[in-house]
């Protein structure tokens, strides 16, 4: 092949030098909607309501969509573990624990889990040990996104 | 106040300049604004009173490319190219105020372009390139 041992220039170079390439970010049409993301305000914490009425009657709101709307897993690439949307955990900050407020440690170990229970969605993975039960309603998020 | 980004991208429709990050750390919304660089993430727009220069600017668009983008395609220096309209624009003004840089001053001057892809050596190289000093 000649291109072997040769610098070859990318094919779509010119244009992403001459910033003309069209990015996903870039890309336009007549009446498209824009989407914005609501993020929890803390790092951790159990999702007990999504109140989303406020934001749908905001003027111009097309739709709201929380994990309802997206079921499962997203299945994409590197994310294909996480769920779309936060659902039933904020867990902004990764551990092999379930999320658990920084005095957890100092208090009572919670009783054993009922039947019935099962770890998270996000949590399910088996090189994940348990090590402790989240207690409910120990640490919840402020604001909107209760 | 609005960014000067969101009136070149979403008035004016000069989408080469990224909303990157949104808080002036990785540069791909780099512009020039007189004769140095701004992220235009940052900018208010009413504080750009001297002449916008965005990467669209650099090289006229049917016309041939500026030797800083020339040397940024012969060297390697453009992966996925999120980056390179900032750096583009940070190489340019860099070489206007110094022709003659050495790799170290090339280095320094790009310390506010984030590029994830190339580990930036492609890119100083071709920098230096643009401004003589084509290594073997």
């Amino acid at each position: 092949m000649s291109a072997i041992g040769r610098r070859v220039r990318r094919s779509d170079g010119d244009a992403k030098v001459r910033g003309t390439a069209v990015y996903g970010m870039d890309h336009t049409e007549p009446g498209m909607l824009h989407a914005a993301v609501r993020r929890a305000e803390v790092p951790a914490a159990r999702i007990v309501r999504v109140d989303t009425t406020e934001a749908a009657a905001m003027p111009g709101v097309r739709a709201v969509a929380t994990a309802a709307d997206a079921p499962g897993r997203s299945g994409m690439l590197v994310v294909k573990d996480q769920t779309v949307f936060a659902a039933g955990d904020v867990r902004y900050v990764a551990s092999r624990s379930p999320p658990s407020p920084p005095t957890r440690r100092s208090r009572p170990r919670p009783p054993p889990p009922r039947s019935g229970w099962s770890w998270p969605s996000w949590n399910r993975c088996s090189t994940w040990r348990r090590r402790s039960t989240p207690a409910p309603g120990t640490c919840t998020p402020t604001g909107r996104t209760t | 106040m609005t960014p000067l980004l969101d009136v070149l991208r979403d008035r004016l429709g000069l989408r080469g300049a990224k909303a990157g990050c949104g808080e002036g750390r990785c540069g791909a919304c780099t512009v020039r604004l007189g004769d140095r660089t701004v992220a235009s993430c940052l900018l208010p727009t009413v504080l750009a009173t001297e002449p916008v220069t965005t990467v669209e600017g650099i090289a006229p668009p049917d016309g041939p490319l500026h030797p800083v983008q020339d040397a940024l395609l012969e060297h390697g220096g453009v992966q996925c190219g999120a980056c390179i309209p900032g750096m583009v624009v940070s190489i340019c003004t860099l070489l206007e105020s110094d022709p003659d840089p050495d790799e170290a001053t090339v280095r320094a001057g790009l310390t506010g372009n984030i590029c994830r892809c190339t580990g930036y050596q492609k890119i100083v190289e071709a920098a230096l390139a643009a401004a003589g000093k084509d290594q073997p």
